[in-house]
């Protein structure tokens, strides 16, 4: 058992530096569109792009994602590192995600805010940078503690397209020794770590937010 | 002197007119109340002055520039919420700091000493730390008025500031309103309250379908209404 986990810790590293990568790209770029999303009219070209994007993510299995990028980019000429596709295929899978999430919490701040940073003479930038944005934030994280966990378990798919992260080591031990369940219950546990560990940062990040103020005075929408 | 020059303003939502050519003058310093039957058109007329709603037509020029820059326009005309709408993340000294200090480039101390001398003048002085969800909808409206004050604007328009009131709440904001009429402020009103018509409006207009259908005095228009459709309106609500 303890072999077994020493084993499986670099590989671990490998899921964590993936998953992490792909989040620090997928939820700024996440967010962005989808405040981006939420100004924009349904019409827009560039409404219909990330539009698109999001049905795409929603409507197929991450495996189909992945392969997509795998087999599809050599033949656009691009070849990129495996990593590279690995990080790529989590940040086209989970920013899909985080779009909707950053786009619904843009959208569920009332009009009136914006109308009364207008009426100050702020512009629509700064309004959303100033007053909606933080206030989406708080709507924004109970959703994406959500996503942090699909994203890092989505991870472990990498292993189709043979990048020797965590559940691929698991494979290649277990087919090696035989010992299915005993690889299984340590591969599950170390996902259960890391998971917990950072669910465990967000909440601390959550606590910061509500402490600043950001979160305090939902009631107030009430009237 | 004139201070607001509006000619023709029409506006439409779908197959609704809204506003059906309004034409209004407002002089410097003078409190004009706007009342009417809801869908009347009172909110959209306020909300064009500072064009939160696009006019398809008609022209408007307050203080002899006609109104290009939104911003620029934005930040010389405040406007109080039937909601209040404001911010609940920060408190009430931030609520009205944080404009000047953005957009008229104040300090931090500069901006929340004027917030500290308005929240005084509206008396709520010890408030200013607050946010929002711990002030009474009162406390709230008149924060949002010193909101609006701090960028000391030319005008002031009232989007129906009581209606979303608790009755014994109204008074407070009422009295905040009469005095910063009688400080010579610039106000538009669209409000019900025809006790504050009386006491606080040089003029009151009264709006019907789209068009401003009477303008007077309050003497004159409370004691002769000079359009029948606002008498049946005086009886309905002054009648009970």
């Amino acid at each position: 058992m303890v072999q077994v986990l020493v084993r499986l810790l670099p590989p671990l590293g490998l899921t964590m530096v993936l998953s992490i990568t792909a989040l620090a790209i997928a939820t700024p770029l996440g967010l962005a569109l989808g405040a981006l999303r939420a100004e924009l009219s349904d019409r827009h070209p560039a409404a219909r792009a990330i539009d698109a994007w999001v049905f795409f993510v929603r409507g197929t299995p991450i495996l189909i994602q992945i392969f997509a990028i795998y087999f599809l980019l050599p033949k656009l000429g691009l070849q990129p590192p495996l990593f590279v596709m690995g990080v790529g295929a989590l940040v086209l899978n989970s920013a899909g995600y985080q779009i909707e999430i950053g786009r619904a919490a843009v959208k569920s701040v009332p009009k009136g805010q914006w109308e009364a940073a207008l009426a100050l003479g702020f512009d629509r930038q700064a309004t959303l940078r100033q007053f909606i944005l933080p206030q989406a934030a708080r709507r924004m994280v109970g959703p994406m503690m959500n996503e942090l966990s699909q994203l890092i378990k989505a991870s472990s798919v990498l292993s189709v397209i043979t990048l020797f992260e965590l559940h691929k080591a698991a494979e290649a031990i277990s087919s090696a020794n035989l010992r299915f369940s005993e690889v299984i219950v340590v591969e599950g546990f170390l996902y259960f770590v890391f998971i917990f560990g950072i669910s465990l940062i967000a909440s601390a990040l959550e606590r910061r937010l509500s402490a600043s103020g950001a979160l305090a005075g939902a009631g107030s929408f009430a009237r | 002197m004139t201070l607001l020059t509006a000619r023709g303003l029409a506006k439409r939502f779908g197959s609704f007119t809204a506003l059906d050519g309004v034409d209004l003058d407002l002089n410097r310093g003078e409190r004009l109340v706007i009342c009417g039957p809801s869908g009347s058109g009172k909110s959209t007329l306020i909300r064009c002055i500072n064009r939160l709603e696009e006019p398809d037509a008609g022209t408007i020029v307050i203080d002899g520039v006609p109104a290009k820059d939104l911003q620029a326009l934005r930040r010389r005309v405040g406007m109080v919420f039937q909601q209040f709408n404001l911010f609940p993340n920060l408190t009430a000294r931030e609520n009205i700091a944080i404009a000047p200090r953005k957009l008229l480039g104040l300090s931090r101390a500069e901006a929340d000493a004027r917030a500290e001398a308005l929240l005084d003048r509206v008396q709520l002085a010890g408030h200013a730390d607050k946010p929002p969800a711990a002030l009474s909808g009162g406390q709230q409206q008149r924060v949002a008025i010193a909101r609006a004050l701090a960028m000391e604007p030319v005008l002031m328009l009232f989007d129906e500031p009581t209606s979303a009131l608790d009755p014994e709440m109204i008074r407070e904001v009422l009295d905040v309103m009469v005095e910063l009429g009688q400080g010579g402020m610039s106000m538009i009103v669209v409000t019900h309250e025809m006790g504050f018509a009386r006491r606080a409006a040089d003029r009151i207009g009264f709006m019907d379908q789209g068009r401003i259908v009477a303008m007077a005095p309050p003497q004159q228009f409370f004691d002769a209404p000079p359009h029948p459709r606002l008498v049946r309106f005086l009886d309905n609500i002054l009648g009970h």
